[in-house]
């Protein structure tokens, strides 16, 4: 697998991730293609649902390497990212070196990586096999602005300092992705340190391609009709929430499941809310007649 | 291409970027020449995506990129006229046939589509753009603010009776015994945060006011992802995501475009119980209420007693932000207000939330600490009502 590593090009990068089930236009293929080489993270923003996840799931495939995710969530601190002590571990130790150990080769034994419980970053870093894993570090945006600025070392430096043990330094850079919703701003420090791609929801022909991939079980008419209806319900701006290609996907596995054959009324009625989640917007779309 | 003409690229592109206010450092046109070492520099598609990924940080920017491409593109310099032609000719092409579906798509989502406009339209209205120094004094005012009412657990612990136990204050504790633990440390999490729900009064009455309502109203919805905000006159909308996305221009322009209810009358009651049916899953104990209006109300009292006491009940604070309040000798006397008070918490002037000062006035150490449970400090009168006195 190192071989996608050497020669690679946007182009066979598209190929790659096809293989995998993922339609990349040329853009993220390009964007992709340079985080690898320039080593720096991604930082991926665009609507829920439209696949910059999966960038990180079909990455760490490709390089036939570990994911290490990071889910972020409002009041997510250090050391549930970096690493924490393993505290009961180190009384128990504490008690039983006690009458063997001075106390100075205790206080050795229990700060050393043995008793580091790796959190997704450190893990990250500390990882080891022939291709560099995959980080993913999800939804950033929901993290708090203090847990943004702690990334920035990381980042940058692909390192981390334990008082305990000295600053550990990445073996292989990690393949970096970061994705935000957009539900708050990102901050520019972190800006700054990644690539910067906007991804938005896709054009019919994509949404068709993806199809095919995710869905083959779809007749070509069906898989027309879907992305024909998809498309018309994201253009009703009223909409909270507009839906993404994952939608697409469980909507058209729906149709399949219940042997649909054609898109009718009827059927779109019983099946939408696959599409939409959410009461207003089922209302809505109710209203204009669409249903 | 060769290095110099890469680096004149580079350098011409970013100091364009910067003319146009994007933030684009060093850091950035390094990365922007490194990789034109890494792709195939005639195909100007391929160009343009690269620079603009290295370059470019923000979705904002990406028309402003656009552009600056563009008039690079024509740009005839003797010594690249030969490699711009060639990408050029293919290139704009190709690069209309990718770039025309999204900007029509950009287009297209902006419109407002006639039949969702209220019935009560009105001439519709150029609106302040936020400036950055208020902006700027704001964000410190409003991250205070929430310090002040917080009410849910943060980010950092603090030692406590109760709660989880923790280790490591433990252990180092007991190193100055030989490790032998006497005492087990706990910690809980220190209340640092709150949720934010805003609602903003944008009736005829509050016409004086509209760059304070315009300006705090994007300062709060900046804030953080834990705020909300709403306006209402005649009817209650919703406008945190036309704040939370776009920069101050844009978003002053959508909501001048797509809030039809600037200046219209006022209908307190009715607005709150709206936003209660409707949003009720949006609050919670841990949210603060913040109503910016003068308390003009046109509506049955009964009714906003009534959606004051619900909402008084939802949420873990309500705040009452009155223009007037910042006035001397101010009585809260409109029928609104008379009507809300017992509800509120704090009564404050629109000062609280322009300056630190402002803000020390209402919520600072003269007044009595915040409880952290909210239902107590509603039984005493609201602040403001001492410091007027005084």
């Amino acid at each position: 697998m190192l071989g996608l590593l050497e020669n690679l090009t946007p182009e066979s990068l598209v190929k790659a991730m096809e293989k995998e089930l993922y339609v990349a236009d040329e853009q993220l293929a390009m964007a992709v293609y340079l985080a690898l080489r320039l080593e720096k993270p991604l930082l991926i923003e665009g609507e829920p649902g439209c696949g910059k996840t999966e960038v990180a799931k079909v990455l760490s495939k490709l390089l036939n390497t570990e994911l290490i995710r990071l889910q972020c969530y409002e009041g997510i601190t250090a050391s549930q990212a970096l690493y924490e002590w393993d505290y009961p571990r180190q009384l128990i130790n504490i008690r039983l070196l006690e009458s063997v150990k001075t106390p100075d080769e205790i206080s050795a034994e229990i700060f050393s990586e043995k008793y580091l419980l790796r959190r997704p970053l450190l893990a990250a870093l500390l990882y080891e096999g022939p291709n560099p894993p995959v980080l993913l570090i999800d939804e950033v945006d929901r993290s708090d602005e203090e847990f943004e600025g702690f990334l920035l070392e990381f980042l940058a430096e692909f390192q981390v300092t334990i008082p305990e043990l000295g600053t550990i330094q990445a073996k292989k850079k990690p393949v970096v992705i970061i994705t935000s919703n957009r539900t708050r701003e990102v901050g520019d420090g972190l800006r700054r340190r990644c690539l910067y791609l906007y991804v938005t929801y896709p054009s019919p022909e994509k949404e068709k391609k993806i199809l095919a991939l995710k869905v083959p079980q779809l007749s070509p008419k069906l898989s027309e009709e879907v992305v024909a209806f998809v498309q018309r319900i994201r253009q009703i701006n009223e909409l909270s929430k507009k839906p993404g290609i994952s939608e697409t996907i469980d909507w058209a596995n729906a149709l399949h499941v219940l042997g649909v054959s054609e898109i009718t009324p009827n059927n779109i009625a019983t099946t939408l809310s696959c599409l939409i989640k959410n009461e207003d917007d089922l209302r809505l779309i109710r209203d204009l007649g669409i249903v | 291409m060769s290095g110099d003409l890469a680096l004149f690229l580079v350098t011409e592109v970013s100091r364009r970027l910067r003319e146009y206010g994007v933030k684009c450092g060093t850091s950035e046109s390094i990365d922007a020449y490194r990789s034109l070492g890494l792709v195939d520099v005639n195909d100007v598609d391929d160009l343009k995506s690269c620079l603009r990924l290295c370059m470019v940080k923000r979705f904002e920017d990406y028309e402003v990129f656009e552009r600056v491409f563009e008039e690079l593109l024509y740009l005839k310099k003797p010594s690249e006229e030969r490699v711009r032609r060639e990408g050029g000719e293919d290139g704009v092409g190709a690069m209309k046939k990718v770039e025309k579906p999204r900007a029509e798509g950009n287009q297209s989502s902006r419109n407002i589509v006639a039949y969702y406009s209220p019935l009560e339209v009105l001439a519709r209205r150029e609106l302040p753009v936020p400036t950055l120094s208020f902006l700027r004094e704001s964000r410190r005012v409003l991250k205070r603010m929430r310090r002040r009412l917080a009410l849910l657990p943060g980010r950092r612990f603090e030692s406590s009776r109760t709660g989880l136990v923790d280790f490591s204050s433990t252990i180092r504790q007991s190193l100055a015994t030989h490790g032998e633990i006497l005492r087990i440390l706990r910690r809980r999490r220190k209340v640092t945060r709150c949720k934010f729900v805003a609602i903003f009064d944008v009736s005829g009455s509050m016409d004086a006011y509209t760059e304070f309502l315009m300006e705090s109203m994007y300062a709060l919805a900046r804030q953080s992802v834990a705020v909300e905000v709403f306006v209402f006159s005649t009817k209650l909308v919703r406008v945190s995501h036309l704040l939370k996305f776009f920069g101050p221009k844009k978003s002053a322009e959508l909501i001048a475009r797509d809030v039809n209810i600037w200046g219209s009358g006022t209908r307190i009651g009715s607005c709150l119980s709206n936003f209660i049916e409707k949003y009720r899953g949006m609050v919670g104990r841990g949210t603060v209420a913040l109503i910016v209006s003068d308390g003009w109300d046109t509506g049955e009292p009964e009714l906003l007693d009534r959606a004051m006491r619900e909402l008084k009940s939802l949420v873990g604070r309500v705040i009452w932000v009155n223009p007037h309040a910042d006035k001397p000798g101010f009585r809260p006397r409109t029928i609104g207000m008379e009507t809300a008070l017992p509800y509120i918490d704090v009564l404050a002037g629109m000062n609280a939330l322009k300056s630190l000062r402002g803000f020390i006035r209402y919520f600072g150490p003269a007044h009595q600490p915040l409880s952290r449970k909210g239902m107590q400090s509603s039984r005493r009168p609201p602040h403001v009502l001492r410091s007027a006195r005084t």
